[in-house]
């Protein structure tokens, strides 16, 4: 019995066991590391990564496993943004939210009529918007030239109180905002109910059809909030703007605990897997690593948080009978 | 009149692939222009090697009811090996071979992530894909590795026979091969067992997780002879090339999609998933006659996957709406 | 008896789980060449018992001998080896890979060491499909592309081409027409030509009788009677199989019938189910009774808008509905308890008050905040009304017995407190205690005025329970059995289910 409440423990709270794990190492490695600039660095180098993951773990808590188009989405929004930029900046925020909830929709509403496997079916989304991007607009960057530029530009520049960047509040503000919305509201629970099993959902009465749309829809959204931030950064728009950060938001997602089946963790948890990864990102820049030998590290630590997790799992299964 | 139909649909789900290669061809034939010319298939075909090598193995892993999406990594680790052996050694056998032996090597380690440590194979091959990239970039800081030595280019576009440049002479005949293996051996019908239904597979005496090891293992090493033969080829590797035009990923899932395989397993034939690549060259090749650039192969390519797995996925759809009917009952009550 | 040896002696064997004892000395003998019946209800153990003669527990007592010499079946292939081959009732087969290779599955013939010799394999396929009838099929047609039926045919094709000298074959009917079940039954004459011993599952009297030459009777995992079938009487094995009166088992319970709820007039969808006509009123059980496939699971889908129906009207509380949603018939208070509680009915990984909550926090409440806090006294009551075991709400279902289980699935609906309870084989692997505890709770919920629909194979609860029975079969409505006016035993039941006795055909 005691086993099985270890492994419980840990399969719940591992994340956040890995979070302190890097901390640790943090300031045993620099003593710069706990300076309040450098943790305000580390949530700002995440949390465009984190507003897309908390997006993305919707359809992952709802048993869609992962949602590929998010990098398209991104470069679509980014484009959406900057065209849309000259009708002043709250059509612009509202036609790049709108941008990203109908690729969401249109995601939603296939995957769950029709049952595709949706690796293939958001990975095809994936290549026809981005392959549409390029055949419009070429495969250059499209810059900011009309609009109000300087306010466009604030959005990824402003700090508040001159500090902490306005991306981190999103991310922080979306997160709380979606975890209560998730644990505790009726439709929330309808999400996890539907990740356990779609069919007892269905036999429950859920519309499970509508739940599986929402969860793409908020994916969607999430990915182009990310995108108007990149967009901003940058000033311009481009059809590879969100190339690899599917990958980095998996990671979060199935750091946080939540198994690909679907209906467990929660978003609280992918809070944890972004911060893990801004941690082991920040602790391997402080000892000079080459960006790309992180890349490596990454894959060895995911592969092997994955494989801790699967242990965990089973043998939990395996106590409990 | 109805059987007819139903046999003359069955034909053509059978055969999807080379109608619509068939189509295509004839289309492009007829109206791109400087499409239809023995120069211009030709650099079809041999265009089609890359992908036409790889996308066997990917199939066999589709077959097996899995996904490796770590094969574009692999083809760079192995491009980029082979070159770095060839500057070493200046053999290009030494550098294939290493290059194969390498791709092997992942592979047996991706199958054992998945039978072993029991992870989604989506998960395991998603970090095995970081991972190998971060290291291809690492080793070369993200620039493009080449040799001087042409002789394997110039070999590879000799034309033993007529028309069919070298590259893709050998891409057919391994093609050729694998496909009778997979077709004729009882151990190949066992991969497609493994795929189909894996507790039946258990209980026939089957070791599924034997099959799956070397499901990604046979995926490694033609993911890599493909990414070492194109390399020395070019007589350059790049670090990422899927990071320019047609990712080999898009390609290979269409491709393969398009050939009848499915992710549910158990499909798929690796002639078919070969004349999934050439389809979808020869759509690149006649779009480029048309002077479009590969911005709109990648568009055609999502088009292509998504129509496909949409019509497979309605199919499906509204067949399992009448599973468990009773077609007497049925029949009279449409009367 | 005959001086041969036998081809499948079982002596005293006993398998428990844990506590409970499924298969509890039993002992059987079957000479080659003969059908050899076993019958009982559902979990009286049959399939327990089959389950060790295919070698899928190797941990049961007493002794197994085949052909006379004795052996440990303790796995699969030993099983296989010692000539023993089992049709499941789930099917095994792959689908979307050929016929031909579905029935060689791992036993691909050869040629030159490692090619497949294509010839012969569809050669022996044709062989084998003959003797199941299937010779119109192609041996290269894909499973997938077949009719549920045909696949069960070729499941048995499988198994015979592994040459056994035992054939178990486990309600292979289920998924069969008569007709088609018919056929079977003379591909086991044949069967039996050819020197196979075979055992055969079913809870359906009529086949029994057609095809076995001894009949083996099994209650609560006990044997009850072997018998030649030329020596008894349908009557005979039923009362066997029941082993006590239905008076004794279920109390008289005084209806009073309220106003009409639920009424169905000529409700039909194509190829499932046709003119079904009934009502069902408050304080009422209405018992739906015929074999699986009848179209039971069809009609209580239908009724509860899971499925549209074609034809037809339904009036619930007086008010025509026309092919509702499923979530409005929830919002109108009708509860449906699925017929499989693991795919269907509860999160198995979820915990207890958690399963139980879902029907009403969830799906039938209309805010926004998910208020499940609230009923927390409401599930403490009912988990102690149906006695779950263990009573604590944070233990996790999947981790439950098949009773507990199923006490947890109907607190679920009982929560919504619905006007209207269709149970869809409520009962289903569920031992003795759990199951009266389950109908109390029923009768109690139809006794505070409202209705309920009883749908299934267990005869007794079908009969014991409700005040009328609409018997289907095939699809088709046979008839309404009034309680009082009619004798509605389980005898009777069972024999119109199977098409046989007196059809009360309407009109």
């Amino acid at each position: 019995m005691k086993k099985a409440n270890i492994l419980e423990f840990v399969s719940r709270f591992g994340t956040y066991m890995i979070v302190i794990i890097l901390v640790g190492l943090g300031c045993v490695i620099s003593d710069k590391f706990l300076s309040t600039t450098n943790l305000i660095n580390i949530l700002d180098a995440v949390s465009y990564l984190g507003i897309l993951a908390s997006g993305m773990a919707l359809v992952t808590y709802c048993g869609q496993s992962v949602d590929l188009s998010t990098p398209s989405t991104i470069a679509v929004a980014s484009f959406v943004s900057i065209l849309t930029l000259r009708f002043g900046m709250i059509p612009m925020i509202l036609c790049t939210l709108l941008s990203g909830a109908l690729i969401g929709l249109f995601n939603g509403l296939i995957v769950g009529k029709f049952r595709i496997n949706t690796v293939v079916w958001t990975l095809a989304v994936s290549f026809v918007f981005a392959g549409l991007i390029r055949v419009i607009f070429g495969s250059a960057n499209i810059y900011v030239t009309t609009g109000n530029t300087r306010a466009f530009e604030q959005i990824s520049r402003y700090r508040i109180s001159g500090r902490i960047p306005l991306g981190v509040v999103v991310m922080v503000a979306l997160m709380i905002g979606l975890h209560i919305f998730v644990s505790r509201s009726r439709i929330g629970r309808q999400l996890k109910l539907v990740g356990c099993s779609e069919l007892v959902a269905r036999y429950s009465g859920i519309n499970v059809l509508r739940i599986i749309t929402l969860s793409f829809v908020g994916s969607g959204m999430a990915a182009a909030i990310t995108g108007l931030f990149i967009a901003s950064l940058s000033k311009s728009a481009c059809y590879n703007y969100g190339t690899g950060y599917e990958f980095r938001a998996i990671t979060a997602v199935v750091l946080s605990g939540m198994v690909l089946d679907g209906g467990r963790g929660s978003i609280a948890g992918v809070l944890g897997g972004v911060l893990a990864i801004g941690l082991l990102n920040n602790i391997m820049t402080l000892l000079g690593l080459n960006s790309f030998l992180q890349d490596v590290v990454t894959g060895i630590v995911f592969i092997v948080i994955v494989w801790f997790t699967n242990y965990t799992k089973t043998k939990l299964e395996a106590l409990n009978g | 009149m109805d059987k007819d139909r139903k046999k003359w649909m069955a034909f053509c789900s059978a055969n999807r692939v080379y109608l619509i290669f068939a189509a295509v061809f004839v289309l492009m034939s007829l109206f791109a222009p400087r499409f239809f010319n023995t120069y211009n298939i030709g650099t079809l075909l041999g265009t089609a090697m890359l992908n036409g090598i790889v996308v066997i193995g990917f199939t066999i892993v589709l077959i097996c009811g899995h996904l490796d999406l770590s094969t574009v990594a692999i083809i760079n680790v192995a491009g980029n090996l082979a070159i770095y052996m060839v500057q070493k050694t200046g053999s290009f056998g030494a550098g294939i071979l290493a290059a194969v032996v390498a791709g092997i090597v992942i592979g047996i380690v991706n199958g054992l992530l998945v039978t072993r440590a029991k992870i989604n194979s989506f998960i395991a091959t998603l970090g095995m894909s970081t991972l190998l990239q971060g290291l291809v970039s690492y080793s070369n800081n993200a620039a493009t590795r080449s040799i001087t030595d042409f002789t394997m280019t110039d070999f590879l576009d000799k034309k033993l026979i007529p028309i069919v440049p070298n590259r893709a002479l050998i891409a057919i005949i391994i093609v050729l091969l694998v496909h009778f293996f997979m077709s004729r051996t009882t151990m190949g019908k066992n991969f497609y067992l493994v795929g189909g239904n894996v507790e039946s597979a258990w209980y026939a005496g089957i070791r599924p997780e034997h099959y799956l090891i070397g499901a990604f293992s046979l995926n490694g090493a033609f993911a890599a002879l493909g990414g070492a033969l194109y390399a020395c080829y070019l007589a350059s590797a790049m670090a990422d090339i899927g990071a320019m035009g047609v990712s080999p990923l898009n390609m290979l899932i269409a491709a393969s999609v398009l050939g009848g395989a499915s992710l549910a397993g158990g499909r798929g034939s690796i002639l078919h998933s070969f004349f999934g690549v050439l389809t979808l060259t020869a759509l690149y090749n006649g779009l480029t006659c048309f002077k479009l650039g590969y911005e709109m192969q990648i568009f055609v390519n999502g088009i292509v996957l998504m129509i496909v797995v949409l019509m497979e996925a309605v199919s499906l759809y509204r067949k399992n709406k009448l599973a468990g009917s009773k077609s007497d009952l049925f029949k009279q009550a449409q009367n | 008896m005959g001086n041969k040896v036998y081809a499948l002696e079982m002596q005293h064997i006993v398998k428990r789980f844990s506590s409970f004892l499924a298969v509890n000395d039993i002992s059987i003998q079957v000479r080659p060449g003969e059908v050899h019946a076993i019958c009982g209800e559902n979990g009286a153990g049959k399939s327990t018992l089959m389950k060790v003669l295919a070698g899928e527990y190797p941990d049961y007592e007493g002794r197994i001998s085949i052909h006379g010499t004795e052996v440990k079946l303790d796995s699969p292939t030993t099983a296989r080896r010692c000539g023993i081959a089992i049709i499941h009732q789930e099917l095994g087969l792959a689908g979307p890979i050929s016929v031909a290779e579905n029935i060689f599955a791992g036993n691909l013939p050869r040629k030159k060491g490692i090619l497949l010799d294509r010839r012969k394999l569809y050669e022996d396929a044709k062989k084998y499909l003959g003797m199941v009838g299937l010779s119109y099929v192609r041996p290269e047609t894909l499973v997938s592309a077949l009719s549920q039926h045909e696949a069960q045919l070729v499941e048995i094709a499988k198994a015979l081409s592994n040459d056994p000298k035992i054939l178990i074959m486990d309600e292979p009917t289920s998924a069969l027409s008569r007709e088609e079940g018919k056929r079977l039954f003379s591909i086991i004459e044949d069967l039996k030509k050819r020197g196979l011993a075979i055992l055969y599952i079913s809870h359906f009297l009529s086949e029994v009788f057609e095809v076995s030459d001894y009949i083996t009777t099994m209650r609560d995992g006990r044997h009850v009677a072997t018998e030649a079938k030329t020596e008894t009487t349908p009557e005979k094995v039923i009362y066997h199989m029941v082993g006590k009166d239905i008076k004794d088992f279920y109390a008289e319970r005084k209806t009073t019938v309220g106003s009409t709820v639920l009424e169905a007039k000529s409700l039909t969808r194509y190829g499932f189910f046709q003119n079904i006509s009934f009502d069902v009123h408050e304080g009422e059980i209405l018992g739906i009774c015929g074999l699986s496939g009848a179209g039971r699971t069809e009609l209580a889908r239908a009724l509860v808008g899971i499925d549209q129906w074609d034809e037809g009207e339904l009036f619930y509380e007086g008010e025509s509905i026309r092919n509702h949603s499923y979530t409005e018939s929830i919002r109108r208070n009708i509860a449906y308890l699925a017929e499989d509680r693991k795919l269907q009915g509860l999160m198995l990984n979820l915990p207890i008050g958690e399963n139980i909550t879902s029907a009403k926090a969830i799906c039938q409440s209309r805010s926004f905040w998910c208020q499940e806090e609230q009923e927390k006294n409401a599930v403490d009551g009912l988990m102690e009304e149906l006695q779950v075991n263990p009573r604590n709400v944070k233990k996790i279902v999947g981790q439950l017995s098949g009773g507990n289980q199923q006490k947890v699935l109907l607190a679920k609906w009982l929560l919504t407190d619905p006007k209207l309870l269709i149970l869809d084989e409520p009962t289903r692997g569920v031992d003795v205690g759990a199951k009266s505890m389950i109908h109390e709770a029923i009768k109690r919920h139809v006794d505070k005025g409202n209705a309920a629909i009883i749908i299934s194979s267990d005869l007794m609860e079908v009969g014991g329970l409700s005040d009328r029975v609409l018997l289907l079969y095939h699809g088709r409505q046979r008839g309404i059995i009034e309680k009082d006016k009619d004798n509605c035993s389980e005898v009777s039941l069972l024999m119109l289910a199977n098409g046989d006795g007196k059809a009360y055909e309407e009109g």
